[in-house]
């Protein structure tokens, strides 16, 4: 099975094309087909081709240390996939130079080289695994175009038409067609799937509290049943400035609309903020004086997401960000940002611009509202008071609930807030800070829902405070003559009941954790980004490890021009051809498969006198084709003249 | 453990052999893609590849449907030898008629071997034969383990045969060539006709039965006529052979029966008229026997060296003259065997046949091979000894032998490669793996 004309370098073509890097696939498509068309060879030995393996498998580290250094995890995955062709293409071309039928297992497999035995299996042509290669790479580009289900299939036909049985043309033909149908409306119906699941999936799978990276809404788990389990991996770094405390508290997001167990926020779009300044620096709100210093660093997925910050934060630096917006409720998101932000962010007391109270901020849901105020009543929480209501509505959940990850059956059709304030008293975080931001607003005091971390483990690995999934938290905002200020209404036992689920392994977990974060910051301080300059890097070491392994290939050309024949075959220039055609002029020619010696045999039997010196011709003659030291120029010369003789003699 | 490694083993055997069976070339390459594309599109927002995934899957559950339709209807017989010779081609030819409605066009006609993997029992027995020369992991993956014992159970294999194109009712003969790799009873349990749906994807298969086997014959290389040694020996209570010649079966005289006379050699006509049984008396024979020992006694991971002894014994086997003497092969496999050939008795056909089926002994010792020779040490006239090895046990069995004044040809296999010399002191021949022809031809 071998690939028809054209079809490889079209492969590559179609490679370079949904890759962006047509500049290294025309070149790589010209040279093949041209080592193709106009039959190039190379003499190349076992040794050569592993040489040229062991080359190629250098490549192929190069470009996945180089696609790790500058390239987030899932993007360096898919690079390197873009890229393999580029390692194996010497293979193939070298496999083609050589004019053999594939290349031998020692190439692919080191234990093979050390055993080399007539029982090696049969060489393994990489036309058609090449050929696969380069439409797997050019789809991990992920060029979202129907051009490559158009071109895909092209190619597909075309090698799969090359290699199809002679007869049945027409139901060939119909499959083909059949299967692009068959299979376009399979990839539309699959992508829709995965956005259906993608949408979906979370209703049904109850999984983990996760603290809203949306600055619009928040789903909390208020009402499921079950536990609740938490991650234990590590999701921010914060180093406060030398003999301060970190800040308690890092808030993501806040929000004003609560209904049915959904936080949301009204009108809470990011605005954009101007800048950024000379050192990444994007100022949130008017500068203050007694400013306190963190730096926080935190990943971002695909470069996007809400930044965890502390109360108070008016200036953000060191974010190399495209864009950054906040939010009315304080939110500050990042849009093409980096994989890693090691933020510093400067904070001051009621310095944060979080907009003023709104009558939403007073707002409780009517449903509740009559069970809320009655309670409200019962405290004696005074809006006047704001201080001593929220010490009464601390002391409330402090002394009449308890902390649970842990959700019994509830009431049917009661709310699930109703249910926690009077039956069950026993909930996580998001339960409290919903239960107290309603009760405050119940009394009159104007209160926000936050979500973010709870900053309290200290990390040795690290050297800075931590904060894990599980530290994620909510809590609530009050207004407290006009500053927002963090009421955490929890019971302060939560932070030991999230680590009493903390695995044996987690050390382990989190030296890997840091191992990638000083890996992280290592790939964000300096190292060249992806871009335009990466072809030609690519270029320059292609070319480089092609041109090395030219020099230890030691290449020769053949002695006729390197055209024709893979390998030269010495005596084919022998004078008994001669003799051999002047005997077959009078009809006594050598029969096909008839060796030399039986032709001489026979000629001694019927034209005896003739044959004259023939044995000694035939003996030099194998001397000089098969004998890898050929002949002395003595003997070639004895073999002219013999050979003259002969054809005299019998002219 | 183990048995999760067998079934793992076994299920991924029988999964790569149904692949290959049922999946062209091309077939196998989709596959491969498949998998791959299966991986890489496993997010549909980062890559295109679910869309080759979702073609490739199209293209692949078609060709099965197609297949289906391609089923053939057919009858074959098999004119098969009853030898062969490992590492000689064997052709043969099959005789198939197209007994369906529609023409054969692109088919191929393949035999269907027998499942060559081990048993549970063969691959623990392996196992625990395995010495410590093996590397951990391989010991623990039991991968070579289970390689090794394919490729022992693999006797011969077959070239798929292209059939030309065949309308309904007619038939035609295919040549096929048997290529065996080494002895042992092969097996042909059955003929399949393929032909792969229209896009060479995947082969729709028709299997008949129809078992045969052939007996594989050891290799044997040439050993020119070995002129052993010895003098003829006394041989109690002679030979009943049919043809003897020489002295043998000579009458003597008769005389009355004496308690402890074998039956046969009571003469019933002179018992009719004497109304006494008489026995015959014959003349001692004495005639030349030759011993030929196969050592079957050796290590795991060595069964390279021990094919290549029992090519050596039958080398030996086929080649010395038997009008006159006779051969006895010794072995031990799973009892002590001792089979004579020679002076009309049995024929080489039969000694090659049992040297064909002669497996390794990796439970005894070499001990139980030394006592039978030794047993049979006054009836030998000269002995040729195939070796695996020189240590003591088979040195003092060398020593013994020649102490008894017969004759011997130690004949060693050695493995260079294992480090063992090959150029010994005690006076064996060393027969080099890889050179064993080489090294029997120079025999003197």
């Amino acid at each position: 099975m071998s690939a028809p004309p054209l079809l490889l370098g079209a492969a590559i073509l179609f490679w370079g094309w949904q890759t962006s890097l047509s500049v290294l696939a025309v070149p790589l498509a010209l040279g093949l087909e041209a080592v193709l068309r106009l039959r190039l060879r190379r003499e190349l030995s076992e040794k050569d081709f592993f040489r040229l393996s062991d080359a190629c498998t250098l490549l192929f580290v190069g470009l996945v240390v180089y696609a790790y250094a500058t390239r987030t995890m899932s993007l360096a995955i898919i690079s390197i996939v873009s890229w393999i062709p580029l390692c194996y293409y010497p293979q193939l071309l070298a496999q083609k130079l050589s004019g053999r039928d594939g290349l031998p297992g020692g190439a692919f497999f080191w234990f093979l080289r050390r055993r080399p035995s007539p029982e090696d299996p049969a060489r393994t042509d990489l036309s058609f695994p090449f050929f696969l290669l380069c439409i797997l790479s050019g789809a991990a580009a992920n060029r979202r175009t129907p051009a490559f289900y158009a071109g895909m299939f092209a190619l597909a036909c075309w090698a799969l038409w090359s290699a199809k049985p002679r007869a049945r043309d027409l139901q060939a033909a119909g499959m083909l067609i059949l299967a692009g149908a068959v299979g376009f409306a399979g990839q539309s119906g699959l992508f829709r799937l995965q956005a259906f699941l993608e949408r979906e999936a979370p209703a049904f799978v109850f999984g983990s509290v996760e603290v809203a990276a949306d600055p619009f809404q928040s789903q909390t788990a208020i009402g499921r049943i079950g536990a609740i389990k938490q991650s234990d991996a590590i999701a921010l770094r914060v180093v406060p400035e030398r003999g301060e405390r970190p800040p308690k508290l890092l808030r993501q997001a806040s929000y004003d609309v609560y209904r049915n167990t959904r936080w949301s926020g009204a009108e809470a779009g990011p605005s954009p903020l101007a800048g950024p300044g000379p050192d990444g620096s994007w100022e949130l709100a008017p500068g203050a004086v007694e400013t306190k210093r963190v730096r926080i660093s935190q990943f971002l997925r695909k470069g996007e997401g809400l930044l965890a910050l502390p109360p108070g934060t008016w200036r953000v630096a060191g974010l190399a960000a495209g864009s950054v917006g906040r939010s009315r409720l304080g939110a500050v998101s990042v849009q093409y940002g980096p994989p890693l932000a090691a933020i510093e962010a400067f904070h001051a007391p009621g310095a944060s611009g979080d907009a003023p109270a709104t009558a939403r901020d007073l707002s409780v849901p009517p449903g509740s509202a009559a069970l809320l105020k009655g309670l409200a009543g019962e405290l004696g929480l005074d809006p006047r008071q704001t201080r001593e209501a929220l010490d009464r509505t601390a002391a409330f959940f402090q002394e009449r609930f308890r902390y649970s990850t842990f959700q019994k059956e509830r009431l049917l059709r009661a709310d699930p807030l109703e249910d926690f304030l009077l039956r069950t008293r026993s909930g996580h975080c998001e339960y409290f800070a919903t239960a107290g931001t309603l009760l405050l607003r119940a009394a009159g005091i104007p209160a926000r829902y936050a979500t973010g971390y709870s900053v309290q483990e200290y990390s040795r690995i690290e050297g800075a405070y931590i904060a894990r999934q599980r530290h994620a938290h909510a809590w609530v905002l009050v207004q407290e003559g006009g500053v927002w200020r963090d009421f955490d209404p929890t019971p302060s036992t939560w932070a030991q009941e999230e680590s009493k689920g903390s695995p044996w392994w987690s050390p382990v977990r989190d030296f890997g954790s840091w191992v990638r974060y000083r890996l992280a910051l290592l790939r964000g301080g300096g190292l060249p980004g992806p871009g335009q300059v990466s072809r030609w890097a690519l270029l320059a070491l292609l070319a480089g490890v092609i041109w090395a392994a030219r020099r230890r290939l030691a290449l020769k050309r053949n002695a006729d021009g390197a055209r024709g024949t893979p390998r030269p075959q010495p005596g084919l220039d022998s004078d008994l051809y001669r003799v051999e055609a002047a005997f077959a002029a009078r009809g006594w020619g050598r029969n096909v498969s008839e060796s030399w010696g039986g032709w001489e045999r026979r000629l001694s039997q019927d034209r005896g006198p003739l044959i004259g010196e023939l044995p000694v011709l035939i003996a030099l003659h194998e001397k000089y084709r098969f004998d890898p030291a050929g002949l002395t120029p003595a003997e070639r010369g004895e073999l002219r003249a013999g050979a003259e003789r002969l054809l005299s003699a019998l002219a | 453990m183990e048995r999760l490694r067998y079934r793992l083993l076994r299920a991924n055997s029988g999964a790569l052999h149904w692949v290959r069976r049922r999946f062209t070339p091309a077939g196998r390459l989709i596959l491969g893609a498949l998998a791959a594309s299966a991986v890489l599109g496993l997010d549909t927002t980062q890559s295109m590849a679910y869309q080759s995934f979702t073609f490739l899957c199209a293209l692949a559950a078609l060709s099965i449907a197609a297949a289906l339709f391609l089923r053939a209807s057919f009858t074959v017989e098999r004119v098969l030898p009853r030898f062969g010779t490992a590492g000689q081609p064997l052709p043969y030819a099959l005789l198939v008629r197209n007994t369906g409605t529609r023409t054969w066009r692109g088919r191929t006609l393949r035999e269907e071997v027998a499942d060559p993997r081990p048993s549970w029992a063969e691959f623990q027995a392996a196992r625990s034969a395995e010495d410590g020369s093996l590397h951990w992991m391989d010991r623990f993956l039991g991968f070579s383990r289970w390689r090794r014992l394919v490729r022992m159970r693999s006797v011969a294999a077959v070239a798929d045969v292209a059939l030309p194109d065949l309308p309904p009712g007619a038939s035609c003969e295919a040549s096929a060539q048997l290529v065996p790799a080494r002895r042992g009873r092969f097996l042909l349990s059955g003929v399949s006709i393929a032909q792969p749906d229209p896009l060479g994807v995947f082969n729709s298969v028709t299997t008949q039965g129809g078992e045969q086997t052939v007996m594989i014959l050891p290799r044997r290389y040439p050993v020119g006529r070995p002129t052993l040694p010895g003098a003829r020996r006394y041989q109690q209570g002679g030979v009943a052979f049919a043809s003897s010649v020489g002295e043998s079966q000579e009458f003597v005289s008769l005389r009355e029966y004496r308690p402890g006379d074998p039956l046969r050699k009571i003469h019933w006509r002179s018992w009719a008229k004497t109304g006494k049984p008489m026995v015959r008396e014959n003349q001692d024979e004495y005639f030349v026997r030759h011993a030929l020992i196969l050592d079957t006694f050796l290590g795991s991971g060595r069964e390279a060296l021990f094919e290549e002894a029992v090519s050596v014994a039958a080398s030996f086997a086929a080649s010395v003259l038997t009008q006159e003497s006779l051969l006895d092969l010794l072995f031990v496999g799973d009892r002590t065997f001792c089979l004579t050939v020679g002076r009309g008795l049995g024929g080489v056909e039969g000694m090659l046949e049992i040297l064909a089926c002669v497996e390794p002994c990796p439970g005894k010792s070499f001990s139980e091979l030394r006592q039978s020779v030794l047993l049979r040490r006054p009836l030998m006239s000269g002995c040729i000894a195939v070796l695996l090895g020189c240590d003591e046990p088979r040195r003092e069995l060398i020593s013994a032998l020649r102490a008894s004044q017969v004759p011997v040809l130690p004949l060693v296999l050695v493995d260079p490669a294992a480090g063992e010399a090959p150029a010994a002191e005690d006076g064996s021949i060393r027969l080099e793996l890889g050179k064993v022809a080489q090294g029997v031809a120079r025999l003197p």
